[in-house]
């Protein structure tokens, strides 16, 4: 049973592997890109997380949008999600050349391959356009004794305090070592798959606080089921709920966290397919239904464009290398 | 509640979102008979076609797909041993059996009248009391969330009743396959080869396909000369005998799924699970289950359709998602501009209403739909297998890829195909194999938050009071049946208990659903195997299963020979 | 893989059974000395680490496996699962022979067919493979099967691309291939 599984295994792979090669070659026989290049039939997304998440309604806004402007081309999202982004964007590397191929990512590409041994890094795929910055709430339940982030660390000297964490790689992990860094001292952790599972640890007072997402904590601060401790982004949130929420830098915590989220193209694919893409998406994120998403996800909404958005990247990498080596 | 309710029908009776809200449970009963495509990918495939809409239909409808699918998902269950999801799985153990017994119509219409009347009872507790139900969810932490974990593998004994260490065995396989991919303590690949495709683990729903679908089919080319089930028309629909056995175990079945729904997280998989090892436990007739027995149907199917609909009790109040479902209905609403949190059922009562009633509308719809349909759906065994087996394979490796648009899923189900195969002809048990699938996960994340929690100390578990009731439940779940086993063996001079007894029993057991397997063609029949199915027919009015004889029950009726 | 002979009275061990049992044992220690090898049993703060699950379940598994050993070797283990196999031991061997063949063809094709996917695209590929299996293995009239295997890919490709809009590859198939060249 066994020699036959891994015999299959191994016939399975390697024939994967040899149709995968001979199909690109013979598929992406395009020798040149011609001046007027357009995208034709269906473009995918793809999103490297499950649908419902922040990364696929940013998607699908992309993907509305760019279908109102009826270009001549249906985009369409694949979820490939898994190993917190890492099997999409794996999988994205097959696409090498494809100019009818787009990829939705966020910080957490530059932090992957830091931590584990995965095939790409995010200067595999060709940088378009950065459409908004992510941040976290600090919060604790409502009945907690914590009123700001320097209360959190104070304690955090004598007595130990429990944050929630949702992913090893996402910004939860970061706003944890930033305070840390920060405050010079150390918390103690318990990871959670999912930011719903930290919203429910959080509610029965399981953890002592969480950083969770500004569109997850506005409703429950409003409903009086949290407190917010500090806000980790440079300026306060423009939101009826949030305003009032100090930012670590007010509290003289010297922490701010910020993700990305942005669009990429494929590697190695054509200056004219980029160039397109790159107005494509401008207008998209310049339209009505994008801007309805980031209100609505309560992101930053910032822009930057090919290599405005490579130079980011870059320092974003060393930022993240600093964090997590 | 009553103004709720009347706002919610209002809100609901629309000929604009009763129309969708059929779309949506019909499209929904496709995507859950559809091997692989499961009902998140279908309400996430769906969502930009209802971006256009008022939010409500587009809930309505989406709602509709979600339910659609727990209905759909055991037709190919009961019909060809393919579950269209992960919790039908159970549905295949006694529905399939009953289906090569030519009574694939009463396994049909149970199991919608068991999803049916579940979803009935699950839907007026979620309307009355939502808000007390998701307190008592914020009660269970990781160490209570262990204890639940550990009650659910200790179904495992149950599953494997006449030899529990060839279930644990299995039951341990899963566990060790579910370790494969990234853990959720340290993040670390473990057992993946490079290979990313495994980092989020062996697929689950791939896995399955393979095991069980193309599994079984192997073993029936194995056994060949398969011939189409021609099942008489009285024994397409339901008799009264089928109705009485199935009220208590719907009621059971409800109920687990209640409790196992409002925990975020734990999944209508589990659901199913539990409310068969609550079958084989407490069961009047727990002899037969496995054997076709209409309980082992319809437990499993009210279990799933009442932690479905439970599921959204933290949706709608906490603005947790309670499944994977759930999840991408959340992010819906945020798509529809409606922010989820505790404050939905304040700020937005018509809308939360009006989507509950809408879950009345679609359970209606669907127990409409479906009654009638058994008997129809029931036809397709008629097809020769000849045809009938490559479209299963058809059907499972297309199903297959469209779980995440990859051909290594199409792997995972050829390579669990032989696998489950080469078990089947050694008659190991497969349900252990998955619930350790299932759990390990769950387990391993609970174990390792408990441990965060308690500062490296399991212990903890034994201080939460609600953790001690569960786990004493698994206790009794293990060690309870010795107890009633050894009571049984004493009142009846050993007749049932002992172990040459036991591998007598298996091997009836093997023998005559062996026969039955090949239906009413009587000249195919060996001697002594018809000696033994004769022995099953005589002893058919004796249901109460209390002799080794009774084992064979279920047998379809003796005319028509 | 022969099937295991239902037998009611005590009997011999069955080969194919511990070799079963025997791959039970393999696997459980696979995982157990993976796991000690190369993953902590506990993190800092002896919080459960990676190793933990595998290395416990594994080893819990080879014991559990050389009990089901002994059990075989001396009272002959009970194996009662949801397969109802049916005996086939005392078949002659060119019908043995026979169902061999085609399992193996069965499983060769389909094992061809999902390498195929990429090139052929998922459902040209797999509705040749229903009308290849119905002919070739099953000696059906080619014009049913072909129906059939047509029937198949309409009906697939109305739910899947017309109504779900699931990206499928279509291989070579697909329009836009042909439209760039």
């Amino acid at each position: 049973m066994l020699s036959l599984r891994k015999k299959m295994g191994v016939t399975a792979a390697s024939l994967t592997g040899l149709l995968a090669l001979s199909s690109c070659s013979v598929l992406d026989a395009q020798a040149t890109v011609p001046e007027d290049w357009t995208p034709r039939g269906a473009v995918k997304i793809t999103v490297a997380f499950a649908p419902g998440g922040g990364s696929d309604r940013s998607a699908r806004a992309l993907a509305q949008a760019l279908n109102e402007e009826d270009l001549g081309f249906n985009a369409n999202v694949e979820n490939k999600d898994g190993g917190s982004g890492a099997v999409g964007w794996s999988s994205f590397l097959g696409e090498e050349g494809n100019g009818n191929s787009l990829l939705v990512a966020e910080g957490a590409i530059n932090i992957l391959p830091i931590l584990y041994d995965v095939e790409f890094e995010y200067t595999d795929f060709t940088p378009i356009a950065l459409f908004a910055e992510d941040s976290r709430v600090v919060v604790a339940p409502a009945d907690s004794p914590f009123e700001d982030c320097n209360d959190l660390i104070d304690a955090a000297r004598t007595d130990r305090v429990l944050a929630g964490v949702s992913g090893l790689t996402g910004a939860d992990a970061i706003v944890r070592t930033a305070l840390e860094q920060a405050g010079g001292v150390e918390f103690d952790a318990v990871p959670f798959s999912s930011s719903g599972e930290v919203v429910t640890a959080l509610l029965s007072g399981n953890v002592d606080y969480a950083p969770v997402a500004a569109s997850v904590a506005a409703p429950q601060i409003e409903a009086g089921e949290f407190t917010a401790l500090c806000s980790m982004t440079a300026e306060r949130y423009d939101d009826p709920v949030l305003a009032d929420v100090e930012t670590a830098r007010e509290q003289g915590i010297d922490a701010t966290v910020s993700l990305w989220r942005g669009f990429f193209a494929a590697g190695g694919i054509d200056e004219v397919q980029r160039q397109y893409w790159i107005d494509a998406a401008k207008r998209a994120i310049d339209s009505g239904s994008f801007d309805q998403y980031i209100e609505q996800d309560m992101l930053v909404p910032t822009e930057l464009y090919g290599d405005d958005f490579a130079d980011y990247l870059a320092e974003y990498q060393k930022e993240m290398e600093a964090i997590f080596s | 509640m009553i103004d709720n309710l009347v706002l919610g029908f209002q809100n609901a009776f629309t000929p604009e979102n009763l129309l969708w809200c059929f779309i949506g449970v019909l499209l929904g009963t496709i995507i859950g008979i559809l091997p692989g495509l499961g009902s998140s990918t279908g309400v996430a495939i769906l969502i930009p076609v209802t971006l256009a809409f008022d939010p409500l239909t587009a809930l309505i409808m989406l709602a509709g797909i979600y339910h659609g699918s727990q209905f759909g998902a055991t037709i190919t269950a009961i019909l060809i041993a393919t579950p269209g999801e992960a919790s039908s799985v159970v549905s295949t153990l006694d529905g399939y059996q009953m289906a090569r017994k030519g009574r694939a119509g009463p396994a049909l219409a149970i199991s919608a009248l068991g999803s049916f009347t579940a979803a009935m009872i699950s839907l007026v507790a979620l309307m009355a009391v939502a808000p007390v139900f998701a307190s008592v969810a914020l009660t269970f932490g990781p160490p209570e969330m262990l204890a639940v974990m550990i009650l659910g593998l200790s179904t495992i004994v149950v599953f494997a009743s006449r030899n529990v260490l060839i279930g644990v065995a299995m039951g341990l396989g899963g566990l060790l396959l579910a370790t494969v991919g990234v853990d959720v303590g340290s993040g670390t690949a473990r057992f993946a080869f490079g290979q990313v495709e495994l980092y989020s683990g062996i697929p689950f729903v791939e896995v399955m396909i393979g095991l069980f679908a193309l599994g079984e089919l192997l073993n029936q080319l194995h056994q060949g000369a398969v011939k189409p089930i021609r099942a008489r028309f009285r024994d397409l629909i339901l008799t009264k005998e089928d109705l009485r056995r199935s009220v208590p175990s719907t009621l059971r079945g409800t109920l687990i799924g209640f409790v196992v729904g409002i925990l975020p997280g734990a999944g209508s998989t589990l659901a199913s699970f539990m409310a068969y090892g609550a079958e084989k436990k407490f069961s009047k007739n727990r002899d037969q289950l496995g054997t076709g027995a209409i309980e082992g149907v319809v437990a499993p199917d009210a279990a799933t359709n009442s932690s479905a609909n439970m599921n959204f009790v933290p949706t709608l109040t906490l603005g947790v998602p309670g499944g994977a479902t759930t999840a991408v209905l959340l992010g819906a609403f945020l798509m529809y501009g409606i922010q989820p949190g505790p404050l939905l059922f304040e700020n937005q009562p018509g809308l939360v209403w009006g989507l509950l009633v809408s879950f009345f509308i679609g359970n209606v719809i669907l127990l409409v739909l479906n009654l009638p349909m058994a008997p129809v759906f029931a036809q397709v065994l008629r097809v020769p297998y000849s045809y009938l087996y490559p479209l299963i394979i058809f059907t499972s490796i297309v199903g297959a890829y469209t779980v995440a648009n990859n051909s290594f899923s199409v792997w995972i189900v050829l390579i669990f195909g032989v696998i489950g195969y080469a078990m089947k002809r050694l008659n190991l048990p497969m349900a252990p194999l998955v619930l350790g699938l299932v759990i390990g996960p769950l387990l391993e994340k609970s174990l390792v938050q408990t441990s965060a929690l308690g500062d490296g100390n399991i212990g903890i578990v034994f201080e939460s009071p609600i953790a001690l009731v569960i786990l004493g439940l698994a206790v009794l779940m293990v060690f309870g049946g010795r107890f009633q086993k050894k009571l049984t063996q004493s009142v009846m001079g050993g007749r049932k208990g002992g172990k040459g007894g036991t591998r007598n029993g298996s091997a009836f057991v093997t023998e005559t659903s062996s026969v039955e397997a090949v239906g009413e063609l009587a000249d195919e029949i060996r001697a002594d195997e018809r000696a033994a199915a004769a022995a099953a027919r005589d002893s058919r009015p004796d249901r109460r299963g209390d002799g080794p004889s009774g084992r064979g029950g279920g047998t379809p009726p003796p005319d028509g020979d | 893989m022969t099937a295991t002979p239902p037998t009611t009275t005590a009997r011999a061990p069955r080969r194919t059974v511990l070799i079963a049992y025997g791959v039970l044992i393999a696997i459980g220690a696979a995982f157990a000395v993976g796991a000690a090898v190369s993953y902590p049993l506990l993190l800092e703060n002896s919080q459960v680490g990676p190793g933990l699950m595998p290395l416990v379940a594994g080893s819990a598994l080879v014991l559990v496996g050389l009990l089901l050993v002994r059990q075989e070797l001396t009272t002959g283990s009970v194996l009662e699962g949801d397969g109802a196999a049916v005996d086939t031991s005392g078949e002659d061997i060119a019908k043995r022979r026979r169902t061999h063949r085609k399992l193996l063809s069965v499983m060769g094709l389909t094992v061809v067919a999902a390498a195929l996917i990429p090139v052929l695209g998922l459902l040209p590929v797999m509705s040749m493979l229903v009308f290849v299996l119905s002919v070739f293995v099953e000696r059906r009239p080619w014009w049913q099967a072909l129906l059939v295997a047509i029937a198949a890919f309409v009906v697939a490709y109305v739910i899947f691309v017309a109504v779900l809009m699931t990206p499928l590859p279509f291989g070579i198939f697909n329009p836009d291939v042909w439209s760039r060249l």
